[in-house]
């Protein structure tokens, strides 16, 4: 199969965990761009409509929250999906996430195998093992 | 793999560079060292006069003579002739003392000033091509030459260039590994917490062990994984002589146990786990075909070895070393932990039940009449919690609380209990007393907290009539309750020592025409709709027992 790698965006303003999980993914044959702010974020998304956003929850200049709400309102991206990946997830508030395209929230500390067979399973991609 | 890297890194570092010159128009030429000749490695047109320069054999062997400069790293621009330079490009590589002298090529940007156009070389170069020299130095593109302190500006930033871009490829190569590392390491504390937080006691233990095996496996990325538990300790019960494996194990089930079996046999040290890079060195049979190499983790309590968990072949070839060790025996040593636990926990439930059997046998001691009436109203009590839709665990609690209901009976002298005629009210104020003697007896017991209601309050009338508190309706605890109907039931039920028992027929109707005053309406409708045949049969086993013990 020729087909595209699918691309994630992955958005965190703490670069070790870009780098990890970035890693992470790309060793799987995921193609990965990153982003570290919500405003960032927002505007690779825009630019690149990724099948998939991992997003951490609290950043500069605009948060992970604020920035999956905008992107669902917006007509451009309202389709693209995300998930949050956070230490904080239990301030999330319920009724906040529902204006959101999270449709998974993974806490911190956290596995990056597990990370990725989350992303396969989203993106319907098999594992290559 | 370290090699393989810069030679990448330096064939990218040689493109990034080269792109750039070439869109600033600097020409970028290949030299060799051993051979004459020189190829402009940029793409794009060279103007003419390097051109003539690049084909020029002579000039080929001039940077020939040069290459000590050329190729030692310096941030100078090496003068070739008089207006014609070269910055070297491609870094030093730092040679080992083995090394000769490659034939490496070298990348160098080509600079020419003015001082090349009036140069004797320039003559020969055209002599020797047979070109018109006045034409050649016409055609030339003055704007595009440098003077010399230009020149050596530029091969000063194309140094530091060169040097930067090293140092990001190096970096970035570090990050890389860095992030591995990390990555791993994530893994590994994910997996400790996971063992963490499920390591409870109320899951059965062969799951939580087979989990962690799995996922120890796939993080240690080791071929195969087995832990094998010995088998001559009676307090393992289910997990005695069990086997747990993950991964690609390649011999019988009997052959592994067969391996795990010697080791344990061999004994192993307590403090540090074994390595062993080859395994036919071990002596044990089939131990060679199961793995090449082999790392044995003993996992042990103070008092002794509880087993052994053995893995081998790392799934990237590499050795096993100390950190897969560390990482299996931390494992080793929570599975230890969790074992010897559950088997604490199992000792806890023995004890208690030894305890609870002694209370009853002491209440059997005490009153032959009671024996096997516990039993009795244990059983029923526990029927009815059942169809009252009482939790498991309290339908549970419920019948031990039957067992020990009357333990207080203890403090009731055997002429009163066992007297054949009526009390008097002293005598029957002395039985009164039994709830609350029994109460007290179990109240330094902490696992029998919960069941002390039952033995309290299993006197108690739905009306408030009873004894010892008068309390009334559902004020009553909800075991005293139960326990009320199984105990009356019982009693009319069996032969006392004052009268005979009566027909089940006449209990049934008794306990309806008591509901609502002795007994808890909703409980006792819901009683005499049970199935009495074990009961029953409890009487006959009981009758018989007693027939034996008089004969």
């Amino acid at each position: 199969m020729t087909e595209q790698k699918p691309l994630i965006l992955v958005v965190d303003d703490e670069t070790h965990i870009l780098h990890v999980v970035s890693l992470k993914l790309r060793n799987a044959g995921f193609e990965v761009i990153t982003a570290e702010n919500g405003e960032e974020g927002f505007d690779q998304a825009v630019s690149h409509l990724p099948q998939l956003i991992i997003t951490d929850f609290q950043m500069p200049f605009m948060s992970g929250l604020e920035m999956c709400q905008k992107l669902k309102e917006d007509p451009r991206t309202n389709e693209l999906r995300a998930l949050m990946l956070t230490a904080r997830g239990f301030s999330l508030p319920t009724e906040a996430l529902q204006k959101t395209n999270i449709v998974n929230v993974l806490s911190k500390p956290f596995s990056p195998k597990e990370i990725l067979a989350k992303v396969q399973e989203l993106t319907g991609m098999k594992a290559l093992t | 793999m370290r090699e393989a890297q810069t030679q990448d890194q330096q064939s990218l570092l040689s493109d990034r560079i080269r792109e750039r010159l070439a869109s600033l128009d600097v020409t970028v030429v290949e030299l060799s060292r051993d051979r004459t000749q020189t190829t402009a490695a940029a793409q794009g047109d060279p103007r003419w006069i390097e051109r003539l320069l690049v084909d020029s054999p002579a000039f080929a062997r001039r940077a020939g003579h040069l290459w000590p400069q050329l190729s030692d790293g310096g941030e100078h621009a090496v003068m070739i002739w008089p207006g014609v330079w070269l910055v070297p490009l491609t870094a030093q590589r730092r040679r080992r003392a083995t090394d000769e002298s490659r034939s490496e090529n070298l990348l160098a940007a080509l600079l020419v000033g003015p001082q090349w156009l009036e140069s004797d070389q320039l003559h020969q170069i055209c002599d020797a091509r047979q070109f018109d020299f006045a034409a050649a130095v016409s055609r030339a593109d003055r704007s595009t030459l440098v003077t010399d302190i230009e020149a050596q500006r530029l091969a000063c930033m194309l140094s530091w260039m060169r040097q930067d871009s090293l140092d990001i490829d190096r970096h970035t190569g570090e990050i890389g590994g860095l992030s591995n590392e990390l990555s791993e390491s994530y893994e590994e504390l994910s997996l400790l917490y996971k063992l963490a937080t499920n390591m409870t006691v109320d899951q059965p233990p062969t799951t939580f062990l087979q989990e962690a095996c799995r996922e120890l496996h796939q993080v240690v990325g080791l071929r195969f994984l087995s832990l094998q538990l010995i088998d001559d300790d009676p307090r393992l019960n289910v997990l005695s002589n069990k086997i747990f494996t993950a991964g690609n194990i390649r011999v019988s089930s009997e052959q592994l146990r067969a391996i795990g079996s010697t080791l344990l046999a061999r004994g192993m040290d307590k403090s540090t786990p074994m390595i062993a890079d080859d395994t036919a060195i071990l002596g044990i049979s089939d131990l060679p075909e199961l793995s090449r190499d082999l790392l044995v983790v003993p996992l042990f309590t103070e008092q002794r070895v509880l087993g052994v968990m053995f893995a081998g072949e790392k799934l990237d070839g590499s050795e096993i070393d100390a950190i897969d060790a560390k990482l299996c025996s931390a494992l080793a040593n929570s599975l230890s932990i969790f074992i010897e636990n559950v088997m604490l926990y199992d000792d806890m439930q023995a004890m208690f039940l030894g305890t609870l059997h002694a209370l009853t046998a002491a209440i059997d001691a005490k009153d032959s009449y009671t024996h096997g009436h516990s039993e009795r109203v244990a059983m029923m009590s526990r029927q009815l919690a059942k169809a009252a839709g009482l939790s498991e665990h309290d339908v549970e609690r419920v019948y031990i609380s039957g067992l020990v209901h009357d333990v207080g009976k203890i403090g009731v002298p055997e002429a009163v209990l066992g007297k054949p005629g009526r009390l008097t009210d002293e005598e029957f104020d002395l039985i009164k007393m039994h709830p609350e003697v029994g109460a007290k007896i179990l109240q330094d017991i902490r696992q029998m907290h919960d069941l002390i209601p039952g033995v309290l309050y299993h006197h108690e009338r739905w009306d408030g009539k009873g004894y010892p508190h008068k309390l009334s309706g559902e004020d009553i605890p909800m075991f005293g309750r139960l326990i009320c109907l199984a105990d009356s039931f019982d009693a009319m039920s069996s032969n006392r020592t004052y009268r005979k028992g009566m027909s089940h027929e006449q209990v049934i109707d008794e306990i309806r025409r008591c509901a609502g005053t002795q007994f808890d309406p909703v409980l006792a409708q819901e009683f005499v709709n049970l199935d009495f045949t074990r009961y029953w049969k409890m009487i006959e086993k009981h009758q018989n027992l007693l027939v034996k013990q008089s004969a």
